[in-house]
């Protein structure tokens, strides 16, 4: 600060003026200064849109119409098999990502703590971050080419190894086309999950790893007694987060099947982009969204809750 | 002196009664492990080790870090594959078989305990994935936390405890599975010194109660002294000697383990021998000795062994003043006092020889009586005790040894 800031240490004030006033204000509310800039974009990206959905979950924009009605999107919502079936599909997209994610991840984290050499190992971790890189609606794309029924590499492979007679059309069946986007969405999630469960195995100290051998652990008496209850943590972490993130996928479902066949893909937030950007009925497509907000709020209210748990802990 | 001298065993032999005739109980044959290093150079830990331990024998393994002491410990409990070379365990050899089938139970430096359960699922652990009984697990958790006196921790966490505290679980988990061998890691070394010194003297009772063959490694020599029947030095991956923790400080094999034994470590100066008529003169740039013929016809013996460094411990000096026989020319010794450290029982000076100047490397310790009239600056006349004089020749063996 330059001579006129007008703030001695011991608190005297020297210096009148635009600047002198301006650093007083500032050093009186140095909180909101400090703060401001973060709540601010809150309030833009966060707050102001969750408004303006509240606002539009109330209006009933159906066909011409578009008048204040509070309860019609809900009453109609709750009231649709077609949601209801949207959720369901949702359930089962993210549930079906989630336990691939976590089962794949743990497989490769083991796999690379087994590696001893650094430089191998840093080597098979950025290549599975790569997968991390790919832009979402590419890996649908990618997926969806290669389970292409003409086209697709998949049927290629298993045609000529003899394991299938003819190409299947995997994205025109509703249960294969589901496995196939699961199996898209997982493989982008993995990464995220590999990479904080390696971080968890890394946490267990060499000298456990040495008395469980010389207490008498066979292979699985070590993962179940030492390993497991050491990456409970890091199973909750990375579990929650792929499950919050596939709980609202759009990118991938909707660009290796556009929720099709017959809507056997169609999740929460496909079902979100048809009622508002298909059919222009912004207030049910709000009120939906709400719906999905408010699931996801709870989730991550119960996660911030163990996390500050867990710091509370170590202070 | 005289307790070396009733010692008339031979090197290697087991101190305790019960092990003078008793079986071997683990044996350590020619095992050499060597590491791969990232560039791919080779590093020898453990040397072509070879060592018998008797059944109920307590085994200190002591050495700078880095000597292959906890590398050999590993290698017993089969953490590590020996490169070369068997162990045996009671008889068999138990090359190529995994931790978990060996009867061995190991204590940790960092106690390794799980940190998810508790006290009693933590010493029951061993017995539980070895589907025992539960209530022979109950009724052994129960023995074992009465000999430790940690009954009231059982259901507390280790995170919960105090260092000393979780050592003692860590040992339980070792007792309760009532091994042939037990191993322990540096098990004190996270302790503070108090502590620590209590937990010395507790894993010394134990021993006598459980009676079980041991093998403790530690960098610590107070407790290699206190603890050990037999004590193994080693250095650079190679047994330096291996005896009952008084010969080992009295009769040190070579030039390592006499500066490695004892605290403070012993005075060493280059030294030319004279054979003459009342003895073996040794002089040094500090002083001029003759030591007993009876030494000198030892040497004789020794045909041809060169000395080159004599040894003497900082106990083997006394103040001139304090020495009740008449002390003659051949055992006096004169220097400059340059420090003074009071430790209480007695004082610990630093001495500089009369004729050093200011050459600080030619210094050296005595420890003196208490009550010693040292004066930080003036000279000091002290008396060498000729009986421990220590002489080492240019491989560094000690030649009195």
């Amino acid at each position: 600060m330059s001579d006129d800031a007008g703030f001695y240490y011991d608190g005297s004030e020297v210096h009148s003026g635009l600047t002198g006033r301006l650093s007083r204000a500032v050093n009186d509310h140095i909180r909101l200064f400090l703060l401001g800039p973060a709540l601010l974009s809150l309030l833009v990206v966060f707050v102001y849109p969750v408004g303006v959905l509240l606002w539009s979950s109330l209006r009933e924009t159906r066909g011409l119409t578009n008048e204040f009605a509070p309860t019609a999107n809900f009453a109609r919502m709750f009231s649709d098999p077609s949601f209801w079936n949207a959720v369901e599909r949702t359930l089962v997209y993210s549930f079906g990502s989630l336990t691939v994610t976590m089962v794949a991840g743990l497989g490769f984290a083991l796999a690379l703590n087994k590696v001893v050499n650094r430089r191998v190992r840093d080597a098979y971790t950025t290549l599975i971050l790569l997968s991390w890189a790919v832009p979402l609606s590419i890996v649908g794309l990618t997926w969806q080419w290669m389970f292409n029924g003409q086209l697709g590499v998949v049927n290629r492979i298993l045609v000529d190894l003899g394991l299938l007679s003819e190409p299947v059309s995997w994205l025109g069946n509703s249960l294969t086309a589901m496995a196939v986007v699961i199996l898209a969405d997982a493989w982008s999630r993995i990464p995220f999950a590999t990479i904080v469960l390696l971080a968890g195995l890394q946490s267990i100290p060499q000298e456990m790893y040495d008395a469980v051998r010389v207490d008498g652990a066979t292979t699985f008496q070590r993962f179940r007694h030492l390993v497991l209850p050491y990456l409970r943590p890091s199973l909750f972490v990375a579990g929650l987060i792929t499950w919050m993130f596939a709980f609202r996928a759009f990118a991938i479902p909707f660009s290796t099947t556009g929720g099709g066949p017959a809507g056997a893909t169609e999740t929460l937030a496909i079902y979100i982009h048809r009622f508002g950007v298909q059919l222009f009925d912004f207030g049910f497509a709000s009120a939906v969204s709400l719906f999905l907000v408010v699931v996801t709020l709870v989730v991550a209210a119960f996660y911030v809750t163990r996390v500050l748990e867990g710091i509370r802990e170590i202070e | 002196m005289s307790d070396t001298a009733d010692r008339s065993r031979e090197e290697g032999e087991p101190r305790n009664e019960q092990g003078r005739d008793s079986k071997v109980s683990l044996a350590i044959e020619g095992v050499t492990k060597e590491f791969t290093e990232d560039d791919g150079s080779t590093v020898v830990a453990v040397d072509d080790m070879t060592l018998d331990v008797y059944d109920s024998e307590f085994i200190v393994f002591v050495g700078p870090s880095g000597c292959g002491k906890t590398t050999t410990l590993r290698t017993v409990a089969g953490l590590e594959r020996p490169t070369r070379g068997e162990i045996r365990i009671d008889g068999d050899s138990v090359a190529g078989r995994e931790p978990r089938e060996r009867d061995v139970a190991m204590v940790f430096q960092n106690y390794a305990l799980y940190p998810h359960k508790t006290v009693r699922e933590n010493i029951a652990f061993p017995l539980v994935i070895r589907k025992f009984p539960d209530d022979v697990v109950e009724e052994r958790v129960a023995e074992t936390v009465e000999l430790l006196g940690i009954g009231e921790l059982l259901d507390r966490y280790p995170s919960d405890l105090s260092g000393g505290q979780q050592q003692r679980v860590a040992l339980g988990r070792a007792i309760i599975r009532d091994p042939e061998v037990f191993l322990f890691d540096e098990p004190l070394s996270n302790l503070d010194a108090k502590l620590r010194i209590e937990m010395r003297t507790e894993l010394n009772k134990l021993h006598d109660r459980v009676g079980k063959t041991s093998v403790y490694v530690t960098h610590d020599q107070a407790e290699a002294m206190t603890l050990a029947d037999r004590v193994v030095v080693m250095n650079d991956g190679r047994i330096q000697q291996v005896d009952v923790p008084e010969v080992v400080y009295e009769r040190p094999a070579n030039r390592f383990v006499a500066g490695f034994i004892g605290e403070p470590p012993m005075n060493f100066f280059d030294a030319e021998i004279d054979h003459a008529e009342d003895g073996l003169r040794v002089r040094t740039d500090a002083f001029e000795l003759v030591l007993s013929p009876s030494v000198a016809e030892t040497v004789a013996e020794r045909d041809g062994a060169d000395i080159v460094e004599v040894g003497v411990r900082p106990e083997a000096f006394e103040a001139v003043a304090h020495v009740d026989t008449a002390v003659d020319e051949s055992r006096l010794v004169e220097a400059h006092v340059t420090v003074i450290e009071p430790m209480g029982s007695h004082h610990d000076l630093t001495l500089r020889p009369v004729g050093a100047g200011d050459d600080e490397s030619a210094e050296y310790t005595a420890r003196v009586s208490k009550d010693t009239d040292a004066v930080e600056g003036e000279r000091i006349r002290l008396a060498v005790d000729t009986e421990e004089v220590h002489l080492f020749d240019a491989t560094g063996e000690n030649v009195l040894a």
